[in-house]
């Protein structure tokens, strides 16, 4: 077999189909694998990487569920156009590169769908007028305030779920959950690095007041200064500024 | 001949959106067990490997756990499933449209193409411009023309403009996002009047959105984005909450 058709590696018994999904998934979101493509064979696959066909069909139906290659029959497995048929579920895997990094344009991506839906999510909470949301709110603020100064910087995952949560939008809910998804996999260095505001702790305390007056615009305003910070370190710089 | 050969694919994956409703609906809620893969596999007559594999589509939508000794214990999805699930969340495998969720979806769909809208006035380049005003002329011409459009192909034409600011707005989340926003519009637009009196009102403020992107605009931009986008919301809140 040659270099050139060779497109995966062989990989250890444990987790055979993780890891092969893993190498082809990372071959097409970097184009290696160009849309349109065909991918070797199921047969072809197993001898490059050594593992049995169970572990390969397994590999090539999950890239299948993430919208990444069309299995035609007869034909073989062709490799998708990820940009107008992939789901939001191949940017869990694309945020990390293949050295293990982040991928900078995909964090700055996520870190802003995540700025604008709890943002939004801050908002609605903020018209809904409910005192004990405020109460258990309020709560976690006198939390953050008794924490010593060098308590480790976390993203308060509590806070802004129970905020999700309260606010009964599920489709903000799942958003969030995206988010936790990604934060799993992530060093505790990393989250910290990501969860700058987290120590804004007088931010954290007026959103939380603005929501219990309903004060809608000074709430979105207050949560934009928390969650901002992260995202500013990975803005793509407007063309105006290019110039 | 008056059938095709079923593949073995499609039949996990009915297997998997009969069991992914299931759970969605609460009929199977967390904490419950699925019936065993032998128990499935004669409910549904269909053979073992093609339960395991909808099992296992479950366990990576993390709507179950597969429980060391082979039970399979259903989570609670809305804590777990993440924004991959939403399309499948807001239209069943029987064409019936979730009315809560789809107003849950439509509003993450505003908030976002608001904030699409905003970037691509800031990023946009002179190609995306014309692919922009490309788009709008298009569908003005749809709405303008003799051909009476259906519904469906007028909300395609829709679509096509916002692919071409979230494609300006540079940001891949919003335009991922943006493929599952398709799958639900698609459904929506069976609930749609197949004449829809009111549309010509609809284009007014694309023609505004695209010119704000145009003019590098980023908050008149997302005034417009919010304006087109939330008569959209309306309509669409009054057919999902009263279909029919």
């Amino acid at each position: 077999m040659t270099a050139a058709s060779r497109v995966v590696t062989s990989v250890s018994r444990t987790s055979v189909a993780d890891q092969l999904h893993a190498q082809l998934r990372t071959a097409i979101l970097s184009g290696s694998q160009a849309p349109g493509s065909l991918l070797p064979s199921e047969r072809e696959l197993a001898e490059q990487a050594g593992v049995n066909r169970q572990a390969v069909r397994e590999a090539l139906q999950r890239l299948r569920q993430a919208g990444l290659i069309d299995i035609v029959q007869g034909e073989g497995v062709r490799v998708g156009n990820w940009r107008s048929d992939a789901t939001i579920a191949v940017l869990l895997d694309g945020v990390f590169q293949a050295d293990g990094g982040l991928d900078p344009d995909i964090v700055e991506s996520l870190l802003r769908m995540r700025l604008v839906a709890l943002v939004d999510a801050t908002r609605r909470l903020a018209l809904s007028h409910r005192d004990d949301v405020v109460a258990t709110l309020r709560a976690m603020v006198v939390e953050m305030r008794a924490e010593p100064a060098d308590a480790p910087i976390t993203p308060r995952f509590e806070f802004w779920g129970y905020l999700v949560d309260s606010c009964g939008n599920v489709a903000y809910r799942l958003a969030f959950n995206t988010q936790l998804g990604i934060a799993e996999r992530l060093s505790s260095e990393v989250l910290a690095f990501l969860s700058a505001g987290a120590k804004l702790i007088d931010e954290y305390d007026r959103l939380v007041e603005a929501i219990a007056v309903g004060d809608v615009d000074a709430a979105a305003l207050e949560a934009d200064s928390i969650l901002g910070p992260a995202l500013r370190m990975f803005e793509i710089p407007s063309q105006t500024d290019v110039s | 001949m008056i059938i095709s050969p079923v593949a073995r694919q499609s039949v996990a994956d009915a297997v998997y959106a009969q069991l992914r409703d299931a759970i969605i609906d609460d009929i199977q809620p967390a904490g419950s067990t699925l019936p065993s893969e032998r128990e499935l596999s004669e409910q549904a007559s269909v053979n073992r490997q093609a339960i395991r594999e909808a099992l296992q589509r479950l366990r990576e939508a993390n709507l179950v756990t597969i429980v060391h000794g082979g039970g399979v214990r259903v989570r609670d999805w809305r804590r777990t499933a993440d924004l991959a699930l939403l399309p499948e969340v807001v239209v069943a495998a029987d064409g019936r449209i979730r009315p809560e969720p789809s107003l849950a979806m439509l509003q993450l769909r505003t908030v976002l193409g608001v904030d699409a809208a905003r970037l691509a006035a800031e990023r946009i380049t002179d190609d995306g411009v014309a692919t922009l005003r490309e788009r709008l002329a298009e569908t003005v011409a749809l709405h303008d023309g003799t051909g009476n459009p259906s519904s469906a192909t007028m909300i395609g034409a829709y679509e096509r403009i916002w692919v071409a600011i979230v494609d300006a707005s540079r940001n891949i989340a919003y335009r991922l996002m943006n493929n599952s926003f398709h799958a639900a519009n698609t459904q929506f637009a069976r609930l749609l009047p197949a004449d829809d009196t009111a549309r010509r009102d609809h284009t007014e403020p694309y023609v505004v959105l695209v010119d704000a992107i145009a003019a590098h605009d980023p908050e008149a931009a997302a005034a417009a984005a919010s304006e087109a986008l939330g008569v959209a919301e309306r309509v669409m809140t009054m057919l999902v909450s009263n279909p029919g």
